[in-house]
């Protein structure tokens, strides 16, 4: 498995969780902008069942438009996806896009910007 | 990943021309803008894909950083059947959704759409995402490509 996510595994509801995502996200400059409810989204098109897991876009505008004036294709890899998806009762796991991986090694350029909102984000969503 | 030379200095700056990184698949759509912007939700979801998420790059630069940028727009696409297969592959590929398509303003004020190119991505590296990723990519490029007409 290629390593393109930094993972935490927390004892704690998913509301609780979900709740406290953008404010923690929020210390780091990053602002909520998009959200996909991933559990409603399959029962509305598919019918089925899934566990609750919603996809949050996160950005960060100062960095966004640093990465955009060096790149204006840039924008495939915005806003970054914070995922936030319930493992059991107890446990709810909060995902985010490795932007080192992904903008850092796509263009040299942009090494320098990837690894500033990687480190935001870790900086971030490690308080939770 | 596609070489090419633009021009990325803006009206009334002194144009720079530079060798840059292009990410993923690109059209030059006939129409205008806001044409463009109502005819991408059309094409994608012909294809399977709804839009999910919708981000006015502009107005968000102009909100937060006082900042005049070009109209700019990223729409977040995803088509729930391989949305569903990819994370049955594994549950964090949701880092990984919904696929981007953009709709932008080129500094001659024609309109460019680009849509990630999943091959390009990290899912990519991993085998287990592979036959998916090439179909998405086939329909992404099916969809957008009936811009052109």
């Amino acid at each position: 498995m290629v390593d393109y996510a930094m993972k935490w595994s927390l004892r704690a509801r998913f509301d609780d969780v979900l709740a406290r995502v953008p404010e923690r996200l929020q210390r780091e400059g990053f602002i909520v902008m998009t959200r996909v409810d991933v559990k409603a989204t399959m029962k509305e098109k598919l019918g089925v069942d899934f566990r609750r897991y919603q996809i949050l876009g996160t950005c960060n505008p100062n960095l966004a438009i640093e990465a955009l004036q060096v790149d204006l294709t840039a924008g495939v890899w915005m806003p970054c996806s914070v995922v936030v998806y319930e493992a059991d009762a107890i446990t709810t796991v909060v995902m985010a896009i490795d932007t080192v991986e992904t903008l850092g090694k796509a263009d040299p350029r942009l090494v320098a910007v990837a690894e500033d909102v990687h480190k935001r984000l870790h900086r971030a969503l490690s308080g939770l | 990943m596609e070489q090419a030379r633009t021009v990325l200095a803006g009206a009334g700056s002194q144009e720079k021309e530079v060798q840059m990184t292009e990410f993923g698949m690109k059209w030059a759509p006939k129409g205008t803008y806001d044409e463009t912007l109502a005819r991408v939700p059309e094409l994608l979801k012909a294809e399977g894909f709804g839009v999910l998420t919708r981000i006015d790059m502009k107005a968000t630069m102009k909100e937060k950083l006082g900042v005049e940028f070009r109209r700019y727009q990223i729409l977040g696409a995803c088509n729930p059947g391989y949305a569903q297969k990819a994370l049955g592959v594994d549950l964090g590929a949701g880092v990984m959704l919904p696929c981007n398509v953009l709709v932008w303003e080129a500094d001659d004020g024609s309109v460019v759409v680009t849509a990630v190119d999943p091959t390009q991505t990290l899912a990519a590296q991993d085998p287990r995402f592979l036959p998916l990723i090439t179909e998405v990519r086939e329909k992404l490029h099916r969809a957008l490509s009936g811009l052109a007409r």
